[in-house]
């Protein structure tokens, strides 16, 4: 019983680990926008695709397999700067100046979701429609036993991989210009365009920032999951209700909210497995509910 | 007995951040009474007005209305009490036409609201709609989508939807910022005589002196946040220190 | 109301009574026109649904096709009405899908009486509507779109687990025999079926607009201008959304039960985003007011039937490009395409 609880805890973690990288991203590009973006799953979908590909590339060039390992996060990286600034440039940018607010708001909910049907498609003309596995990647750098039960190195490392992912944003976001810059902007984008900071720019820098992140996510998680259509769409409503669990553009919550919904989910399947796939939407729910901003969200009143 | 005041306000706080925006405000309106709120940009009076209609709730501090405490409703629960507002900066529906804004509020007030089968424009409100339209000059514009109206007509049509609640306690933030002058002395004129003939108590905003003197029972001077003066207009505005303060 | 028993009594009544003449003489003109295209819109009203009437006669073989499009149609009609308060829902499937299975699981009750399993399926989609609405109303903008999805996932999934009694992903066949008590052929059932759903478009068409027309259904599109302007004259917003939230769950379950018993099975696809994807495609592309999800319908029907031909691998890219082009450069859809170009070629012209 205790080993199962202890298994099925880290188990919550490491999946709670990638969820964070996708959901930090979904955080950060509505902080910056005000932009719910739909097709975030995508980014993961394709990121995940992506790295599967690039294995069994690897595999058949006969390169050494361990390159898979910083070729995961190269792929995030190229994977999201290639298609974060095109769709924020060409199918974003122009819906920023739609009036009124809340007009806008549904265009853009639109526009988002639209761009994910197109991604969703795109990938099955790109991957077809058959699963890929790349669970080679996962044994590579061996085993560890914890309480009775096997856990693949790989899958332990990202935990503390996902640490410093948040470490590096929050210290970017304090302490380099840019990141004040992005703060400044997420704060309020009309007045930090009057006291000289590139708004525009900003905003196609923190989409592919978190086109990066949903990426990375996609391709660290890729080896432990089977990579196969579908995956984009449940991750974004997944993701999406992390980020409401923790109150819409708040980094460290994202974390908490991340490890919160990763357990949860791991003790249900273990526990309670006729309630696993909705027990992210049973905690968002009670969440919303009791504080409808999210556990770190805080209210923004109009003035009147 | 004697009945309750329209509304009672005691010791009053309120901080945004740093700001104190409300310190220890207590004010009562009697019944029937028109008060008049005068003081600087920034000194509290738009907070009172959005505390004693639930908009922001206060730190400290008690505020009934006819008797019943409010601290802690929603605007509209306060709305349902009786309780109509116009706002500083008019809040009304951009893209819908002026005079649907009067039928919107007039059926908001009666029974029926909810039937989905009795029209917007009924002719039960017909005759109110387009008396409170003649009543304000906006006749005109009627039919105009609102995005489009000077600014003047757009602070009436909020002051008319608050009447057409049909209100025991009207509150109006700068009822006549954006009126022109020619136009505001007429139409506080017919505003308050209406007010007084159907009993309605009332607060109002103002930076007009002329418009304080002719038409409040009572003055309340607001300095910071805090309530410096209250008396009868002659008195007040007479007060050399008032006049250092406000003018 | 305002001036009465003031001592200004007379001076305001004069004006009013002005007032009235200066509205008597400006109207005729300015309403004489609106009279007339009213009239037109009625008339063009008529000679469409003749035509939607004349429709199994002119291509019989395609009276199940017009039948979908009309069951679509007033499902999208549901997601064009929330629409109207500035919100969008990604998960409308729900009530589609909860309409269809309704269906499915009292056509062995009632085999044949078609018209009563539909009206179930519409109050079906109705309670539940009523029921996660209390909990959705709360929400506006990104919420409301994405908690629409996320409970309508996990109905998905919870559907695909509870084997025994929805069958699983292989859906439940489901067995109308006939309409109102009498058993019909397929062909007399399939023609029975698109006129009682093209009345029944007719009615509901007819009581939504009286609902859009009242109090309640003018507050719901001020809901995305100004709430809290509702709040301060004593409503409720969420009320009124609650509201326009059952009446388009009603839409939607009765849409999907029309399409179950016009396609004779439910899949749990019935629940998947793809079909909540339809439904907003639907209400986009066809536009607010009570016919242009049915326009919608009918260019999605069309679309989907050339796209079947030249590109069927890439239905949803294409999908993805009409909602893009559609928000872009025809904001209020097709039905509203009039206005669209109006306000454009005036803008055109001033510059
Ligand atoms: N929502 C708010 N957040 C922060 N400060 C506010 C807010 N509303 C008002 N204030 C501050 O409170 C003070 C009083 O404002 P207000 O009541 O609007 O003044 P008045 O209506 O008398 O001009 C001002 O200093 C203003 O800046
Ligand atoms: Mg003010």
């Amino acid at each position: 019983m205790l080993d199962q609880l202890v298994s099925a805890t880290i188990d919550g973690l490491t999946s709670g680990a990638t969820l964070f990288l996708v959901a930090v991203g979904l955080s950060l590009i509505f902080g910056v926008l005000r932009v719910l973006n739909v097709a975030h799953g995508s980014f993961y979908a394709i990121g995940a695709f992506m790295a599967a590909v690039v294995w069994s590339l690897l595999g058949a060039a006969g390169l050494p397999s361990l390159l898979i390992y910083p070729g995961l996060v190269v792929i995030a990286i190229a994977v999201g700067i290639v298609i974060g600034p095109i769709i924020e440039r060409c199918l974003l940018h122009w819906s920023f100046s739609v009036e009124p607010q809340s007009r806008r708001e549904v265009i853009q909910l639109l526009a988002t979701y639209a761009i994910f049907l197109i991604l969703e498609d795109g990938q099955k003309l790109v991957f077809g429609t058959q699963p890929y596995y790349s669970g080679g990647a996962l044994g590579l750098l061996g085993t560890t036993r914890i309480a009775g039960i096997l856990h693949t190195n790989y899958q332990l490392l990202l935990i503390p991989l996902s640490g410093i992912v948040l470490l590096l944003l929050r210290l970017f976001l304090s302490k380099t210009r840019s990141g004040r810059c992005l703060i400044a902007v997420a704060e309020d984008a009309e007045v930090s365009a009057t006291m000289g900071v590139r708004v525009t720019r900003m905003q196609t820098f923190s989409f592919t920032l978190g086109a990066v992140l949903a990426a990375l996510g996609g391709a660290l998680a890729s080896p432990a999951i089977g990579v196969t259509i579908g995956i984009g769409a449940d991750m974004v409503v997944l993701s999406f209700a992390v980020v409401a669990i923790a109150g819409l553009g708040q980094i460290e919550g994202t974390a908490v909210a991340s490890i919160l919904i990763g357990v949860a989910h791991s003790l249900t399947v273990f526990f309670l497995p006729i309630l696993d796939t909705v027990s992210p939407y049973l905690i968002m729910l009670l969440v919303l509910l009791v504080r409808p901003m999210g556990l770190f969200g805080m209210q923004r009143q109009r003035s009147i | 007995m004697k009945a309750a005041p329209a509304l009672e306000a005691e010791h009053l706080f309120l901080s945004f951040g740093g700001v104190q925006a409300v310190r220890d405000v207590s004010l009562t309106v009697a019944t029937g009474e028109v008060l008049a709120i005068i003081g600087q940009n920034g000194a509290g009076k738009s907070t009172f007005l959005n505390m004693c209609t639930g908009y922001l709730r206060p730190e400290r501090g008690a505020i009934r209305i006819a008797g019943c405490s409010i601290v802690g409703l929603k605007p509209r629960a306060i709305a349902r009490l009786g309780v109509a507002r116009a706002f500083q900066h008019p809040q009304i529906f951009p893209q819908r036409c002026v005079i649907d804004h009067l039928r919107f509020a007039s059926a908001a007030a009666r029974p029926g609201f909810w039937n989905p089968f009795r029209p917007l424009n009924s002719p039960q409100s017909a005759q109110d709609v387009l008396q409170l339209l003649a009543f304000f000059a906006l006749d005109k514009l009627a039919d105009q989508p609102v995005r489009g109206i000077p600014e003047g007509a757009r602070k009436l049509l909020d002051v008319a939807m608050a009447l057409a609640l049909e209100p025991k306690l009207i509150l109006l933030d700068e009822p006549t910022s954006g009126v022109s002058s020619a136009e505001k002395l007429g139409l506080m004129t017919r505003l308050v005589h209406a007010l007084r003939a159907r009993g309605v108590s009332a607060i109002f905003v103002e930076h007009d002196m002329d418009v304080v003197a002719r038409f409040a029972d009572r003055v309340a001077v607001w300095v910071e946040g805090a309530i410096f003066r209250v008396g009868s207009p002659e008195d007040v505005l007479s007060d050399p220190e008032v006049k250092e303060h406000v003018l | 109301m305002a001036a009465e028993g003031s001592p200004t009594e007379a001076e305001s009544h004069h004006e009013h009574s002005s007032m009235r003449n200066a509205l008597a003489e400006t109207a005729s003109p300015r309403q004489a026109p609106m009279r007339a295209t009213g009239k037109l819109r009625v008339s063009a009203l008529v000679t469409i649904l003749a035509f939607c009437a004349a429709l199994p006669f002119i291509s019989p073989p395609d009276t199940f096709e017009f039948t979908i499009v009309l069951a679509v149609g007033l499902a999208g009609l549901g997601v064009a009405l929330l629409l109207e308060a500035g919100l969008i829902s990604f998960g409308h499937a729900l009530f589609y899908g909860m309409g269809g299975y309704t269906v499915a699981a009292l056509a062995p009750v009632f085999p044949r009486f078609g018209i009563l399993l539909l009206l179930f399926g519409g109050g079906v989609g109705a309670i539940v509507a009523a029921i996660a609405g209390l909990f959705i109303v709360r929400y506006r903008g990104v919420f409301f779109a994405m908690l629409n999805l996320a409970i309508s996932m996990v109905a998905y999934s919870v559907l695909l687990k509870s084997y025994a009694i929805s069958g699983g992903s292989d859906g439940m066949v489901v067995q109308v025999q006939g309409l109102v008590g009498q058993a019909l052929g397929p062909g007399a059932f399939g023609r029975a079926l698109f006129y009682v759903c093209l009345g029944s478009v007719i009615v509901l068409g007819v009581l939504l607009q009286c609902y859009r027309r009242s109090p309640a259904g003018w507050g719901l599109g001020a809901i995305e201008d100004r709430e809290i302007r509702i709040e301060y004259l004593g409503v409720s917003a969420n009320r009124l959304l609650l509201q326009a939230y059952v009446i388009s769950g009603f839409l939607g379950g009765f849409g999907g039960a029309v399409a179950a018993s016009a396609v004779g099975h439910v899949a749990p696809d019935d629940f998947f985003w793809t079909t909540s994807t339809v439904l907003v495609v639907v209400a986009v592309l066809g536009g607010r007011g009570v016919v242009g999800p049915f326009l919608g319908a009918a260019l999605y029907e069309l679309l989907s039937i050339a796209a079947a031909r030249y590109l069927s691998n890439s239905w949803e890219i294409l999908l993805g490009a009409v909602i893009l082009l559609v928000i872009r450069f025809a904001r209020e859809g097709f039905a509203g395409l009039p206005d669209t170009w109006r306000a454009a070629s005036l803008q055109w012209r001033r510059q």
